[in-house]
Formats: structure tokens, C-alpha cells, sequence
């Protein structure tokens, strides 16, 4: 059996169990508990271990896709994942306070991901925030990593089409990075 | 160089040698050109060249440059001075292009009133021709797009309903589906607003409507503001979960993003048809997502597609089996 690992990260009421129920395959398997901090997002459970979700390819082969708690002091566990992953979908609410520098701190804790192509940005809750908008992202995180090319798409996480265009955009953009790398050592 | 022309000459009335020195001077200065200009192959050029005592005439559907002796010449820039020198012909053309370019919606621009006026009751004028093409229109959204023009604009294309693009909000306002536009030309027709006005129907992304009227824009060929040759990277994703968008598409979306290539390139990688590579460099560019490389050598040349479609990676193979699955 073959294996790919997917992970969506992202702060505490982003969308993230949404989207792996809008990916998923199987019925998502959620580790949700009590929300106690009702001030950072409002909805009364949250995810505390993980949320798991998978797409098969064929027989043997699947993508499984884990969602990691957003809250910081899981991120013992982002470590674990991220160095089994293919790539992240990251989402971020935009109408959070500082939706770009959250996205900034996300991309810091998943830089190795980063660094080969191998983020897309998701961002929720346009519908209520449209500012920023994605371009303010594309060019805050060009300024940041100059020369990383990082998908930026407004998403509604319950849209099954918009989550799987993150996910092929994610896919294609690894792609090509591997494709320019090669030729980089080509020549 | 190999740059695409954009627009024809014609002649008429023009004298043997005067002809023959044009075509010359066109011909040697058109590689070093940004904007290239071609011999009409009909009588149907975008500029006539008329020849001595050869009136302009009213009712001209084209540009005219005017032939005129020096002793009679009243400093226009309509007229190419005999005899004729390079830099005054060069100058010339550089004057009829601003003119081809721009005349239709300047004269929209600056009669608000009446262009929202007629927008509001289109009318295909009396010699036939569409009042504006998909071209002229993606020119206008692009003046939205580098800030030159604020605001909202009305806009009706061919039959459907009047519609609003609000440029600030990034939102359109259309009783239609902005992702099932008419693929042939029609009439469009625009007017930026004085003041916003307020719409009941459902906002759209304003990206949509960039993306379907740049891959109208020049349908297999390349879009005034794009250059043949040039080489352009994405300054960022365009937003493609809300644009309707081939897989192909994606692709050429994701080799953009992360390297600089020209039209040619993107045509040997083999992911979209030769005349799509185009359309999507044209909306590309509507949607002011080029920026174009100026380095002498290039950081990397794309060579040949059948090297690449080799390439056997894990992510090609997921994306295969995913799609392949899905389109099962």
C-alpha cells in the first residue's frame, strides 16, 4: 500500500474539519472537544487531536489527509506530520485580526514544506471580510520568501470543487518545482 | 525576432517608388519594434496610406496617413512628408498605433453621459461593425486593472442584461452568469460611472470577467499587450477556484507562477493547445497577473516537452490517477 500524506493547518476556525469533510472519501474521523476559548473562534467544539479524512487512487494507493489542530501548543504534533507530508493546505479566516501575518506564522512553522512548492493558501470567510485581498498575501509572502511561488485562492471550505482546486493547485505547483529543480541541475 | 504583427497598411493611390520605399523601411525596422506592423494582404488595413491628391475622404472605416509635399505639409501628424525619411514614417505609426489603440475608448471616456447612455440601448452602428470587440473591452478592464480608471463600470455584452463591474470591491454585478459569456464576437459596450450605483443580484468575482474577456481577446493570436517573444512569470496565482479552468490551465498556471517563459515554451511543454496557450496569456494579462523577465539569458529554457512528459515523479502520478479517476 502506498501512501501520500495531505495536512490543512491553519489558525482555530479557518474551515479546516470542513475541508477535509468536503476532500474526503470516507466519513472524516474527527477528535472534536469542547471549545473553551470562545474568543479566538466562536463555534462550541474544536478539533484537538486530528482530523483524518482519505481519497483512494487506485487499490493501493491513497491520499490521506490529516488536519492538525490549529492551536499552538499542538505543534509538537505539526513537526511529526509535516516531515511525512507531500504538501499543506493551509487556511486562514480572513476576517481573523492579522490574517496575513497568521498565514506568515503558519508558513514559518511549515518552511520546509514551504521551500519545495508545497503550500497553497485557502483563505475562509471572504463572504464576511473580503479585505485583505489575495494579492496583499501573494505580495506580503513574496516579500518574505522572494522567489517562492505560494497558490493564494479565496475558498469557501464547505465547497467540495474550490477545497479539491487547492489541493490540484497545490499538486501542480509541487510539480513544477521539481520540474524547474531538475532542469536546474540539468544545466 | 519574430514578432507577431498587429496591425496591416495598406495603400492607395500611392506611386510605385513611394511604395517600394515603405515596404523597405518596414521591412528592415519591424524586427526591432515593439509594436510590428505588416503589408495588408487585402484591401482591409487598419491604416491606408493615401497617395498624392488622393483625398482622405469621409466615411473611412480605417486610419488614413495622408502623402503630402513638403511645401504643402501643415505639420499633422495624419501626414507622412514627401520625401519620405525614416524617423517621420517611424513617428507616424507610432501615432496611427495610439490611434488604433485607444480612439474608441477615449471617445467612450470622455462623453460618460452618452456612452451610458448607450449602454443602456446598444446599437450596432450603421456600417456594421460591432461598436466594441472582446479586445476593446479587455483594454478598458485593464485601465481598471493598473488603477487608471476607479470606480464602476456599466457594461452590456450582446444581448444579455446590463452589468456592473466594480473595480474597488473586485466584485461584478450581473443578472448572468459572468463564467458562461458568448464565445464569438459581439457588441460590448462600457461606461465608467460618475457615482456607484447599487445592485440587488448576487456579487461575482471581477476576476471572472477578466479571465473570460482576456481569453476573447485575440482568440489564437497574441493580444496587443502581450509580446510575442516576451517572457512573463505570474506575479501571483490567479484565483482559479472560482474561475471556470481546464487542468491544462492549472498547469500552465503552475509553471508561470515559479519560472519565466515565453508563449513558445509553454507551447512545447505540451499542456494546452497551441492557440489556448495564447488565449491564456491574453487573460493573464487582463488580469495584471505578467510580469515580464528582462534578464538577457534567461534563468531557464524549456527545451522540449517530450523530456518532461517522461519525468516520472509521485506527484504526477497522483495527479494522473486523481483526475483520471475523477473523470471516470
Amino acid at each position: 500500500m502506498s501512501e501520500h500524506v495531505i495536512l490543512v493547518a491553519g489558525p482555530m476556525g479557518a474551515g479546516k474539519t470542513t475541508a477535509i469533510q468536503a476532500l474526503s472519501e470516507i466519513p472524516v474521523v474527527s477528535t472534536e472537544a469542547e471549545n473553551t476559548d470562545r474568543a479566538t473562534a466562536d463555534k462550541p467544539t474544536t478539533t484537538v487531536a486530528l482530523d483524518y479524512g482519505e481519497i483512494s487512487l487506485d487499490e493501493n494507493e491513497k491520499v490521506r489527509i490529516y488536519g492538525v489542530p490549529g492551536q499552538r501548543r499542538f505543534s509538537f504534533m505539526w513537526r511529526i506530520l509535516e516531515e511525512r507530508a507531500l504538501g499543506l493546505i493551509l487556511l486562514v479566516n480572513n476576517d481573523a485580526k492579522d490574517p496575513i501575518g497568521e498565514a506568515e506564522a503558519f508558513l514559518k512553522e511549515f518552511s520546509s514544506l514551504q521551500e519545495r512548492g508545497g503550500v497553497v493558501i485557502g483563505i475562509t470567510r471572504t463572504d464576511v471580510a473580503p479585505h485583505p485581498k489575495p494579492q496583499a498575501y501573494a505580495e506580503r509572502i513574496r516579500k518574505t520568501y522572494p522567489g517562492i511561488s505560494i497558490p493564494v485562492f479565496k475558498v469557501d471550505a464547505r465547497s467540495a470543487p474550490q477545497i479539491m482546486t487547492a489541493l490540484t493547485a497545490l499538486l501542480f505547483n509541487i510539480e513544477s518545482q521539481q520540474a524547474i529543480h531538475e532542469m536546474e541541475i540539468a544545466s | 525576432m519574430n514578432n507577431k504583427p498587429q496591425y496591416s497598411l495598406g495603400f492607395e493611390g500611392v506611386d510605385e517608388y513611394n511604395r517600394s520605399l515603405i515596404e523597405t523601411m518596414l521591412r528592415s525596422v519591424a524586427p526591432f519594434m515593439d509594436c510590428t506592423w505588416q503589408m495588408a494582404q487585402t484591401g482591409d488595413a487598419d491604416v491606408t496610406i493615401c497617395g498624392l491628391g488622393i483625398p482622405a475622404g469621409s466615411g473611412r472605416k480605417n486610419l488614413v496617413l495622408q502623402l503630402v509635399n513638403e511645401t504643402e505639409t501643415t505639420g499633422r501628424t495624419e501626414e507622412l512628408t514627401l520625401p519620405l525619411r525614416l524617423m517621420g514614417f517611424l513617428e507616424s505609426l507610432k501615432h496611427a498605433e495610439k490611434m488604433l489603440r485607444g480612439n474608441i475608448i477615449d471617445a467612450a471616456a470622455a462623453q460618460p453621459q452618452a456612452a451610458a447612455t448607450a449602454a443602456a440601448e446598444p446599437s450596432v452602428p450603421q456600417d456594421g461593425r460591432p461598436a466594441q470587440s472582446w479586445q476593446t473591452f479587455a483594454l478598458e478592464l485593464l485601465r481598471g486593472v493598473t488603477g487608471e480608471k476607479q470606480g464602476q463600470m456599466k457594461f452590456k455584452i450582446g444581448d444579455l442584461p446590463i452589468a456592473v463591474a466594480d473595480v474597488q470591491n473586485d466584485t461584478v454585478f450581473a443578472a448572468f452568469e459572468l463564467s458562461d459569456l458568448p464565445r464569438t464576437e459581439v457588441v460590448v459596450r462600457h461606461a465608467w460611472l460618475d457615482a456607484p450605483v447599487e445592485s440587488t443580484v448576487t456579487p461575482q468575482s471581477l476576476d471572472i470577467l477578466h479571465w473570460q474577456v482576456g481569453m476573447r481577446s485575440a482568440p489564437g493570436n497574441c493580444a496587443p499587450w502581450i509580446k510575442r517573444n516576451g517572457r512573463y512569470r505570474l506575479k501571483y496565482w490567479p484565483n482559479l477556484a472560482v474561475l471556470p479552468h481546464s487542468l491544462g490551465q492549472m498547469n500552465v498556471a503552475a509553471r508561470l507562477a515559479n519560472v519565466a517563459c515565453s508563449i513558445d515554451e509553454i507551447i512545447r511543454l505540451g499542456k494546452l493547445p497551441e492557440n489556448e496557450v495564447f488565449n491564456i496569456f491574453n487573460a493573464f494579462g487582463v488580469m495584471g497577473l505578467l510580469q515580464e523577465e528582462t534578464l538577457e539569458r534567461p534563468k531557464y529554457v524549456i527545451v522540449s516537452d517530450p523530456a518532461e512528459q517522461k519525468r516520472s515523479n509521485v506527484v504526477s502520478s497522483i495527479i494522473g490517477r486523481l483526475f483520471g479517476k475523477r473523470a471516470g
